[in-house]
């Protein structure tokens, strides 16, 4: 049922179909679209956003935005595993993609980053916020901002809360998780005193129970939880389990899945947390009724919480805001109006600066009996 | 045991060989094994090699995601999966070269591979991983040397065996059998390839020798049989026409005296020959024929008489076809004797002359030239033609074996006269050698020179060396040939021309001498050149001399020559006798003023030797 590729394969048929005709005119513009659509890590997140992507690329066919081009939409499946990506990269240049986009998450940007650039295709990640996913590369870009700025917003929200002890808890095997942590602690050593700082090593995947139940937690602790939503949500039930109270902290990793959701499925409403997001509460309200009114048929459920098929959505928006200025396909004249064009998104304005990185800011959000509340830029 | 008849050296070959033999299994063995090793290991590095690709992707995403502990899980995941001894990875290739895999240790392999994406590099992973080959081990290695080993000996016994009696038994029964002499024992203890298979080669040389001479001597009795028999019937059938033509020769006085003396000559010679073929070829009671080597009492032969006297016969005979001359010194070769039978030596020297002219080419000129050398101890006579020469082949048999020089004549002969010829002048312990060529004018006429060597005779008391006269020397020739007395006259013109105002004085008949000797003054100092046989018949016999007494001072100058000296009557001391063939001959000395003594010469001397101003 959640076969994406059918379904992917499904709605390109579809815009082939109410297109042939132009087809023979426009010039078709192949769009990559790279991320975990299935395999034992696979989540709703990569396949609303592909799915949103492909509706969008349709209506934009359909509607004849675009007088000179018609777009494709190739999905490329990692199935969650690393060295995959190596793969598609290869094949994504091979079969002649003119554009990328997708690469939610910053283990597979790590890997895509600098074998598309070494293919010279332009890429718009979406959801990927380490900071050296973009590093010193001309066709690499994203549209979510860089763990610098998150490393930042968290340590000053942490500072402000007056912890006393800090748990860090790391998944080792996750290449963001280390470095936001210690961006983390670099900045929080330099704003704060008096707090002790100790980190938690865990596995993906493979939480070790007995860490957790030694830990000397009370009022002014704090962990900070930069794994995954089931991994973060399974050490908060441990701690929740031994009647310690405290403050739990995640990152943007909790935006982009259902954080709210796994703590439902532990019991855990009445927990407390804090995590920051892509989402700009009061930016544009209507922005999100814009989704829902493009009279898709969703099969598929989206939140406007969720960051990776709204980014995706605003990629898809970017792309064909700058297709609309081309009357032929250049890749270098699209790579350089990337970070030329200023656009409207759903999480507020999508610019990006000569770096190729967002200037969009995370903002600190609470989670508390299963609601979502912004709390501050 | 069955072995230790075999000869020592053939077992250490055989031995060796076998050895060798099983060194170059086992070698072949490690060859193989070792050839198999290397596939084997070409193999597994090229699954290891392949597999490590196969992770590449996997490694370069955990040197991307700059994950340490993924990248050194999956390394030590590879590490256990492909049973490495050791992996590492580096960003940069330091030390090592990108090289196929190396072998550092015994079993063990490095290799370093590329982390490579189209043109990116991300760094090169280095293993090492241990490989070793199923080899055979030592045991069963042993255990085919030790097989190899004892089949080797197994084999040479049993070849050893089937050797001695298919081999050794069988020549040692050769030896046995072909030197019944030799003991078993002494047989055994011969080695075999120095001393039996030696003695057996040596015997067999000795077998062909013997069967090859044997031959040869048969060949040549045969030719001599056939000869002898020849020889006989020639002697027997001879005789008769022979008396008849003695009994005619004396009542033939029509002729000159040269001319009856020439058929006298040629009677005897004849009867001569047959009487020595008769004489020199007797068949045993054992119906082989030898040759009747007479005991040689110092029979003596005059050179020059009998070198002349063939030659005269050779002269008459071949008169149109051969120009023979006869070089000679007088003053050297007179008077000069050797050691040899007459009659044999006419007969060889006969001979020579005869291949001489066989070995004249058709429409050639013939040319003999014979010159007599008198040394101190030999006297050499050189036979020289300019015939068409000895092949160098023959050359060097001839005188030892039955050939023939006569390859460019076109007369045929067996060759059996130079051998004979050489075999009889070595019995009297002579030489005669062939040199051929002689001239080198042209390929045919090559020309020989034959040499015969002789060992010189006493001299005869009946012989001198030279006539010597003096202005007072009253010569007389008694001869009743006129031409004898013109011969002297020409030989002592020159000494009356220019010494004397004496004339020859001349007597035809002995009545006339003996007046003549009786009344004259100077009869007692005269020469006398005298004749024995006269027109009339009449022989002047020794006794008519010795009454006269003039016998000191006569030379009896005959044609009766050899019948003189083979007659019954003895030979007076003080008499000299002279062939007339000789006239031409003898050296005639003037000495002046020196009064003439006609002492004789002693019989003993070889060269005469007057005594002071002795003369004749």
């Amino acid at each position: 049922m959640f076969n994406i590729n059918i379904w992917a394969t499904f709605f390109l048929l579809l815009s082939f179909q109410n297109n042939t005709y132009a087809a023979e005119k426009k010039e078709i513009i192949k769009i990559a679209y790279i991320g975990g659509l299935s395999g034992p890590g696979v989540g709703k997140q990569a396949a609303h956003a592909f799915t949103l992507l492909s509706e969008l690329i349709k209506i934009t066919n359909d509607s004849n935005k675009l007088k000179y081009f018609k777009l494709e939409l190739h999905p490329y499946d990692n199935q969650f595993i690393h060295s995959k990506n190596i793969e598609i990269a290869t094949d994504v240049a091979k079969d002649g993609m003119k554009i990328v986009t997708g690469i939610h998450y910053s283990n597979d940007a790590l890997i895509l980053a600098p074998l598309l650039e070494n293919f010279k295709i332009p890429t718009l990640i979406t959801t990927a916020s380490h900071p050296e996913v973009i590093g010193d590369k001309k066709y690499i870009h994203r549209l979510c901002f860089s763990d610098i700025n998150q490393a930042k917003v968290i340590s000053s929200g942490l500072a402000k809360a007056d912890y006393k002890q800090i748990y860090f808890v790391r998944d080792t095997n996750n290449s963001f998780s280390i470095t936001l942590t210690k961006l983390i602690l670099e900045d929080l050593k330099k704003i704060t005193k008096d707090v002790n700082f100790e980190i938690i090593d865990v596995t993906r995947n493979e939480i070790d129970t007995n860490k957790f139940k030694k830990l000397e937690l009370h009022k002014n602790s704090a962990v900070f939880l930069s794994t995954n939503v089931p991994d973060s949500a399974q050490i908060i039930m441990i701690l929740h389990n031994k009647r310690i109270k405290t403050d739990y902290w995640g990152s943007d990793a909790w935006s982009s899945l259902e954080i709210e959701k796994a703590l439902e499925n532990y019991n855990l409403k009445s927990v407390k947390a804090k995590y920051t997001s892509h989402w700009v509460p009061n930016y544009r309200e209507s922005a999100w009724l814009d989704i829902l009114n493009l009279g898709l048929e969703l099969n598929v459920e989206v939140s406007p919480y969720l960051a990776d098929p709204i980014i995706t959505y605003e990629a898809g928006l970017l792309i064909i805001e700058i297709l609309s200025r081309m009357k032929s396909f250049n890749t270098e004249l699209f790579n350089n109006q990337i970070r030329k064009t200023k656009l409207n998104g759903i999480y507020g304005p999508i610019k990006i600066n000569s770096n190729g990185e967002s200037e969009r800011q995370p903002f600190l959000i609470e989670i508390k009996n299963s609601k979502i509340s912004g709390l501050a830029k | 045991m069955i072995t230790r008849r075999l000869d020592l050296k053939l077992i250490l070959y055989l031995f060796i060989s076998l050895i060798a033999f099983c060194v170059a299994c086992i070698a072949g063995v490690y060859y193989l094994e070792r050839k198999e090793e290397d596939i084997f290991l070409k193999h597994e590095l090229a699954r290891v090699h392949q597999e490590l690709t196969n992770r590449t992707h996997a490694i370069i995403s955990e040197v991307l995601l700059s994950h340490e502990a993924g990248l050194v899980n999956i390394l030590n995941k590879t590490k256990y999966d492909l049973n490495l001894v050791d992996i590492n990875y580096s960003k940069e290739l330091s030390q090592r070269q990108l090289t196929p895999a190396i072998k550092e240790q015994p079993d063990i392999f490095t290799s370093t591979i590329q982390l490579k994406i189209d043109q990116m590099s991300f760094g090169y992973i280095t293993y090492k991983i241990k490989l070793s080959y199923n080899k055979i081990n030592q045991n069963t290695l042993q255990f085919i040397c030790v097989f190899l080993f004892a089949f080797s000996i197994l084999f040479l016994m049993i070849f050893s065996t089937i050797i001695n009696y298919e081999i050794f038994i069988p020549i040692r029964n050769l030896i046995l059998a072909a030197n019944p002499g030799l003991s078993s024992n002494a047989l055994l203890k011969l080695h075999f390839e120095s001393e039996e298979l030696t003695q057996l080669r040596e015997l067999f040389i000795d077998y062909t020798e013997n069967i090859a001479r044997n031959n040869v001597v048969l060949a040549e009795s045969a030719a001599l049989k056939a000869n002898a028999e020849l020889a006989r019937k020639v002697a027997h059938d001879i005789r008769s026409p022979l008396s008849a033509l003695q009994m005619i020769e004396k009542g033939i006085d029509n002729l000159t005296q040269d001319k009856r003396a020439l058929i006298r000559a040629a009677n005897k010679r004849i009867n001569d020959i047959a009487s020595e073929l008769l004489i020199k070829y007797k068949q045993t009671s054992s119906n082989t024929l030898v040759k009747a080597d007479s005991k040689i009492n110092a029979p003596i032969c005059d050179v020059l008489f009998n070198v002349n006297s063939i030659v005269q016969q050779k002269r008459i005979e071949y008169s149109n076809d051969i120009d023979i001359t006869l070089n000679i010194n007088p003053n050297n070769s007179f008077g000069v004797f050797v050691i040899f039978d007459q009659i044999e030596f006419q007969t060889i020297f006969s001979n020579l002359i005869n291949n001489s002219l066989d070995s004249f080419v058709n429409n050639q000129t013939g040319k003999i030239d014979i010159s007599i050398h008198n040394t101190t101890d030999n006297v050499v006579i050189y036979l020289d033609d300019n015939g068409s020469g000895v092949q160098e082949h023959v050359l060097k048999d001839l005188g030892d074996q039955i050939v023939t020089t006569k390859n460019f004549s076109t007369k045929s002969g067996n060759g059996i006269g130079v051998y004979n010829a050489h075999n009889t002048i070595k019995k009297y312990s002579g030489s005669m050698k062939y040199i051929s060529p002689l001239f080198a004018d042209a390929p045919h006429n090559k020309g020989t020179r034959v040499e015969i060597r002789l060992s010189k005779a006493n001299s005869p008391h009946w012989s001198f060396d030279k006539i010597r006269i003096n202005s007072q020397t009253q010569i007389v020739v008694v001869d009743d040939d006129p031409s004898i007395h013109k011969i002297w006259q020409m030989r002592f013109n020159t000494y009356f021309n220019e010494h004397s105002d004496n004339a020859l004085l001349s007597f035809y008949n002995l009545d006339d001498f003996k007046n003549w000797y009786i009344n004259a003054d100077s009869a007692k100092t005269a020469l006398i050149l005298i004749d024995h046989e006269f027109e009339s018949g009449k022989h002047m016999s020794f006794d008519f001399l010795n009454k006269l007494g003039c016998i000191k001072n006569c030379i009896i100058v005959t044609n009766y020559f050899d019948e003189i000296l083979e007659s019954s009557e003895s030979i007076p001391l003080d008499i000299k006798l002279l062939p007339k063939s000789l006239i031409s001959y003898v050296p005639i000395s003037y000495i002046e003023s020196s009064p003439v003594d006609l002492q004789i010469a002693p019989a003993s001397a070889i060269i005469f030797k007057p005594q002071h101003s002795t003369t004749i």
